[in-house]
């Protein structure tokens, strides 16, 4: 049982933020069941581009919540409802939802840009995660809401602008990249080039027009769906600033590793947000640790005692980065199921 | 094996000029490509490494500072080069067709940025097409290195020249998506090396990963390599009673490695086809990496424990 966490006791929206492959869906996981076994009901929505991790919990690729069976004798008093979101079907359902008709959301769909983009694109997941942060962190069934951010190190690049389609909102972006097109339709495309939009035709002469009409079109259709995107991004913007709303870094102890968690670090306090915990995944167990230090020489294993060393010199570096720093160790199988997730909830609770 | 084999070892990958690499992340592509890069620099060739990432994570390998957009020489013969979307963009622009003032007035443009980046598959296709250019339209070394982006982002840029295609756009772009197409799949020129480590979870998704990359994929898979694989414990007897708590872990920790190799070429066996000719590698567990890498280092690095066979054993 975790005692004095208040750090998880008092958030109700936790942030997980790490480069890619230090653990960071695994890690959300078990600060969620963390948090459930303090008795809270947990929302999780992670994006876990393996998949396994969710097969193993049982969890359904949706962007709909489901709640994990635990065992009873995990002693979780609160609970843990988890979605995987999955960026095509995200996309789809924001289109059917703010498209002002039905046939304007099959329009939409049928557009080639659109199609690109909701498979394709790296940014509307985190932006529609976002979105989703903000429904469920007011929603009443939950007392907390943990969102793993996605496997790159782009991932801060939502914090900085919770909505990216915004700038093309801008009047002046739809002026010139819309507009033409609706002069277009009625005077014919040679029009539009003769008459020398200037960027429009510059850019043509790079891409052709089809791509850019095509923008256009997406654009324009997706006006409503931006919209509604919009109000939402400034609401999570003032989300995200808020005292209960906590940033947990993940990192592993390698020189690597370090300069990447170091870089969001450094992304997140231009932001103005303020990590409150690195949790450092990978840790040789302490035990073996300390037996590895206090041989003289270990031939057999002279690999470990250089990882112990190396490991020992980069955690004391990242020990500035946070106020709480806490170590996660390495096990020789992959917590793949429950029973190995529970064993790090464990782990977490022997941390200073 | 033998370290004087190296160019032997990997003479299918060493015969093509650009070898992209990717794999989960976290596992070391970028140790993996600056040690190729090292040791084909330390064999007397020209290499230049390309990345795509916020953050350039090879030249603080060779003891230099991140590097941004230009190239940097970290040692003799071997370049690191981190790649900008929008100054790649600009670069396309004004090099590949010759356009400086076309960039100036349109593309320099804050808006037009912002739509770059928006647009699916361009930055994509300009990234790829970044390699051609160093490749083969203006050479300027003997191997291109791509330290590329993770399995699924990967997946994504390697599907990107067909996707940009598909949407049946006219200009220069589609020829020049043609020609980076084009280009990639010719396999006298261009090979990939996927790279995973010796666990479980990492070697499941490998055997889901490798079937549909080359399912489609342009470049084909020159090899695999397992890296970080612990180094064999051998103890006494009767361990259970005396075993220090470092031995232990090290005991169940290489035995972990061994059984996710095994699955590995257990599967490998069952698998039908493309996978069967593949070479794939277990490269040793250094324990940790000592910054900067020391010379001569690329060459231990890469210096296989031992190749990994479909038929269940390794030998």
């Amino acid at each position: 049982m975790i005692e004095n966490k208040d750090l998880i006791r008092n958030s109700k929206v936790i942030v997980m933020l790490g480069a890619g492959g230090v653990g960071k869906t695994t890690s959300a996981i078990v600060i969620a069941l963390a948090a459930a076994q303090l008795g809270k009901r947990v929302a999780l929505l992670s994006i876990d581009p393996a998949k396994r991790l969710a097969a193993a919990l049982g969890i359904p690729l949706s962007n709909d919540l489901a709640t994990l069976s635990i065992p009873q004798k995990y002693g979780i008093t609160g609970s843990v409802a988890a979605a995987m979101l999955d960026q095509k079907a995200v996309f789809d359902q924001m289109v059917d939802r703010h498209a002002p008709t039905r046939d304007a959301a099959i329009r939409i769909k049928a557009n080639s840009i659109y199609r690109a983009a909701s498979t394709n694109l790296g940014g509307p997941l985190e932006y529609m995660a976002l979105a989703k942060l903000q429904d469920l962190s007011a929603d009443a069934r939950y007392d907390l809401v943990v969102l793993d951010t996605p496997p790159d190190t782009h991932a801060l690049d939502f914090l900085a602008r919770p909505n990216v389609l915004d700038g093309f909102m801008e009047t002046r972006v739809m002026n010139w990249l819309v507009r033409p097109f609706l002069v277009a339709g009625r005077l014919g495309l040679g029009k539009l080039l003769s008459a020398s939009e200037r960027l429009m035709g510059g850019m043509a002469r790079v891409s052709g027009v089809e791509p850019l009409r095509l923008f256009a079109e997406f654009l324009v259709l997706m006006q409503d769906v931006i919209e509604g995107f919009h109000k939402s991004g400034e609401a999570t913007a003032e989300l995200l600033q808020r005292p209960s709303t906590r940033f947990i870094l993940v990192s592993i102890p390698t020189h690597t590793a370090r300069r990447s968690v170091e870089n969001i670090t450094r992304q997140l306090r231009e932001l103005s947000y303020k990590p409150e915990l690195l949790l450092v995944n990978r840790c040789l167990p302490e035990a073996v640790t300390a037996d590895l230090l206090s041989q003289e020489q270990d031939h057999q294993l002279a690999t470990y005692v250089l990882k112990a060393n190396g490991q020992r010199e980069v955690i004391e570096k990242l020990v500035s980065l946070a106020p709480n720093i806490w170590r996660l160790p390495e096990r020789e199988h992959d917590p793949g199921d429950l029973a190995g997730l529970m064993d790090l909830v464990a782990a977490l609770s022997h941390q200073k | 094996m033998d370290p004087s084999d190296l160019m032997h070892i990997y003479k299918d990958i060493f015969a093509k000029k650009l070898v992209l690499i990717t794999g989960k992340g976290g596992i070391g592509k970028s140790l993996i490509a600056a040690a190729l890069g090292q040791f084909l620099a330390e064999s007397g060739k020209n290499v230049l490494i390309v990345q795509n990432a916020s953050l350039d994570q090879i030249s603080p390998l060779f003891g230099l500072a991140p590097g941004y957009d230009d190239a940097v020489r970290v040692q003799p013969g071997l370049d690191v080069l981190n790649i900008d979307a929008i100054a790649n963009f600009r670069d396309y622009i004004v090099e590949h067709l010759g356009q400086k003032r076309l960039y100036k007035t349109v593309f320099s443009n804050r808006t037009v940025k912002g739509l770059i980046n928006a647009m699916p598959g361009w930055a994509d296709v300009m990234l790829l097409g970044r390699l051609l250019f160093e490749t083969e339209l203006r050479p300027r070394h003997d191997y291109v290195i791509f330290d590329g982006p993770a399995s699924g982002h990967f997946l994504n840029l390697m599907t990107t020249p067909d996707s940009v295609l598909s949407m049946s756009f006219g200009g220069p772009l589609a020829k020049e998506t043609q020609r980076v197409k084009d280009f990639l799949s010719d396999q006298a020129k261009c090979t990939m090396l996927y790279v995973g480590v010796p666990e479980e979870l990492v070697v499941s998704e490998c055997l889901d990963f490798l079937p549909r990359l080359l399912k489609v994929s342009p470049v084909s898979v020159g090899g695999v390599i397992m890296n970080r694989t612990p180094p064999p414990i051998r103890l006494g007897q009767n361990l259970d009673a005396q075993l220090r708590p470092a031995e232990t872990y090290a005991v169940r920790h290489s035995d972990a490695a061994e059984e996710a190799l095994a699955m590995l070429a257990a599967d490998l066996r069952s698998e039908k086809g493309s996978l069967d000719s593949i070479p794939m590698w277990a490269l040793a567990d250094f324990g940790f990496i000592k910054e900067p890498l020391p010379a001569g280092f690329g060459r231990q690095f890469l210096t296989p424990l031992r190749r990994i066979d479909r038929v269940g054993a390794s030998s």
